[in-house]
């Protein structure tokens, strides 16, 4: 089950991209973060799309692969648009609702869903609630039903305002949430974690505060990120054993559920505490002391295309800086 | 009962670059009372092979029959075939998370849905197989006994089941020699009593050639031999191309024979090794 947790995931092929400096990968995307949000019309937006895209091309990682990364993310860019598009004041370009729902379309709703959630798990010879997608789509057909029926009035939601400023605020808003997301997986995907934590001590070290930690600090997130998958896999194995002694994960309210995850847990925490006590002696045993004047067997050298890389990221955040001052299509935000 | 593996192939992260073969065309019978072997290098998908026993995985393709019913079928319930196939894993004490000894090995039981009384029944079952004392083990903590004991406590658990087809994964692997031998005496005897099957994957040749009336011999995801130990152990060179040694004793005898004693090479423990060897002593000094 957990061979699907692919969020961000390293991508192992041979790319321009993949090669650059951690260094110029983490500046650059906490640029373009940063940068996206000094775009305010059609042109900026244009710029910062177009330069992800010519990025995207170059990692060469195809675009399956980083659009699986906003897969999660969905959720929250499509609450953003649905609030984005009713409360930003403007001219309004329809009125929906007011919507009034009665006792009687409650009880009807209610028993709609329920029944045909029952009947969905029926024919699909699932347990009800298995299959996910249609239960919300029910749920959302349940949600006009409780609107339908006339009767003994309940509670009123709306009117909803439509605005031409919502809508095209909300299309802005979901775009640079999602260019930032694929910018900031781009980073995880092309980086091995090593060479990003390499990287971030490189930066942190540069940072005043954090100068007498950066080592300690990028140790930590290294031992963190090297340790996912081991805990990973061993949460696996753990529950497969328990399987086989006849656990049950899938059914049960969310009581049950949480009861049933003690089998795993236990061994789990146990085997992490073990196995953290048994790197630090494996790293004692070896002389380690972290801290000043620890030198390290690969330094971290810019090559001339790192060099183009900053020049690049530069000339984006100065076009669309510039781009502000065009009298172009400006998006009328709050 | 029979579990049948008939043309089962695994591909883990089928589509992704991480894309791995683990098991190739795979066919395969375990009939009643069955002791067999498996054994195979790392990597050979013996692990991945005794999963799909007990529907822990489905295969990529292929099916997998207990008594000619299909696993992969809506209508079985895995809590069912997960009984009738025990299936102990490496290092089965890392699954052990209950309080007290008797609560975790009365775990699997209980998942079953039995009752109190027989659930304390088959504690006591499993407890005396693997030669754990239950008036001196069920209230103590399963994490402040030894490693073997720990081990052995794991297996009860999976016994306490009452398998029909028990699997073991290296039962025996980080063990001292008396924690080894205690497990290793408890399957055998388990398998004469208990009418149950058993597969015992193992890295230890020794073990395997003691034990089992079948081996399987796994290689790159794939089959490669089945049959009786001793024309598996015969062809020591084929063996050593897949990475596999016969036990030790066998090379001994080889050995003998090359020099020109006329010894049996069929042998695979140091007991009839002793024995073969005295027995030609014997005839040699008739003839001198």
């Amino acid at each position: 089950m957990f061979k699907d947790v692919t969020i961000g995931q390293y991508y192992p092929v041979d790319s321009v991209i993949h090669r650059l400096d951690p260094r110029t990968k983490i500046i650059y995307t906490f640029g373009y973060i940063i940068i996206l949000f000094f775009a305010n019309n059609i042109v900026g937006y244009a710029v910062a799309a177009a330069f992800l895209a010519a990025v995207i091309a170059l990692s060469k990682i195809p675009l399956r692969a980083v659009l699986r990364s906003l897969r999660t993310i969905m959720i929250i860019v499509a609450i953003t648009v649905i609030l984005n598009v009713f409360v930003t004041p403007g001219n309004t370009l329809l009125v929906i609702g007011p919507w009034t729902a009665s006792v009687l379309s409650l009880i009807v709703a209610v028993a709609f869903f329920v029944a045909a959630v029952y009947l969905i798990g029926l024919i699909k010879k699932k347990k009800p609630f298995k299959s996910g997608r249609w239960v919300f789509f029910m749920f959302v057909l349940a949600c006009a039903v409780l609107f339908c029926l006339p009767g003994k009035k309940l509670f009123t939601f709306g009117p909803l305002n439509l605005t031409d400023a919502g809508l095209i605020n909300a299309l802005f808003m979901a775009l640079r949430l999602l260019m930032l997301i694929i910018g900031a997986s781009i980073m995880t995907l092309t980086t091995t974690p090593i060479a990003l934590t390499d990287g971030m001590e490189y930066c942190m070290r540069r940072v005043p505060g954090l100068r007498g930690y950066a080592h300690e600090l990028s140790m930590m997130m290294t031992i963190a990120l090297r340790f996912i998958p081991t805990l990973m896999e061993e949460a696996d194995k753990i529950m497969k054993a328990q399987k086989a002694r006849g656990a049950d994960f899938e059914t049960g309210g969310i009581f049950e559920k949480a009861r049933n995850v003690v089998p795993i847990l236990v061994p789990l925490f146990i085997s992490s505490f073990k196995r953290a006590d048994e790197l630090a002696m494996a790293m004692d045993a070896r002389c380690y002391r972290g801290g000043n004047n620890r030198t390290r067997l690969k330094e971290l050298h810019y090559s001339p295309a790192d060099k183009k890389a900053y020049l690049l990221t530069l000339a984006m955040a100065v076009l669309i800086i510039a781009s502000r001052f065009l009298p172009l299509l400006k998006i009328p935000i709050r | 009962m029979s579990v049948q593996l008939v043309n089962v192939s695994h591909i883990y992260a089928e589509g992704s670059p991480f894309e791995f073969t683990a098991l190739k065309d795979i066919h395969l019978s375990i009939g009643k009372n069955e002791f067999i072997g498996i054994i195979g290098h790392t990597g050979s998908g013996k692990s991945t092979l005794i999963q799909h026993l007990n529907g822990l995985l489905l295969p990529t393709s292929g099916t997998v029959l207990i008594d000619g019913v299909d696993i992969a079928d809506k209508d079985v319930r895995m809590v069912h075939i997960r009984q009738r196939v025990g299936l102990v894993f490496q290092y089965a004490e890392h699954q052990l998370f209950e309080e007290t000894i008797y609560k975790d090995i009365a775990y699997g039981p209980k998942n079953m849905g039995l009752d109190e009384e027989e659930i304390d029944a088959r504690v006591r079952y499993a407890m005396a197989l693997t030669e754990l004392d239950f008036e001196k083990y069920k209230d103590r903590s399963p994490f402040d006994i030894s490693g073997g004991q720990m081990r052995r406590v794991a297996i009860a658990g999976v016994l306490a089941m009452k398998p029909e087809v028990l699997v073991l994964d290296e039962p025996t692997s980080g063990l001292d020699p008396m924690g080894r031998s205690a497990i290793l005496r408890g399957i055998k005897q388990m398998h004469r009593d208990g009418e149950m099957s058993v597969v015992l994957v193992s890295h230890n040749m020794e073990d395997v050639a003691a034990m089992a009336d079948r081996i399987i011999v796994m290689c790159n995801a794939q089959k490669v031999m089945d049959d009786v130990p001793q024309r598996i152990f015969a062809q020591t060179e084929r063996l050593h191309e897949i990475g596999l040694r016969a036990p030790e004793i066998t090379y001994l005898m080889q050995a003998l024979k090359e020099k020109g004693f006329d010894v049996d090479t069929d042998i695979f423990s140091v007991e009839k090794a002793v024995e073969e060897v005295e027995k030609v002593l014997q005839r040699r000094g008739r003839d001198v």
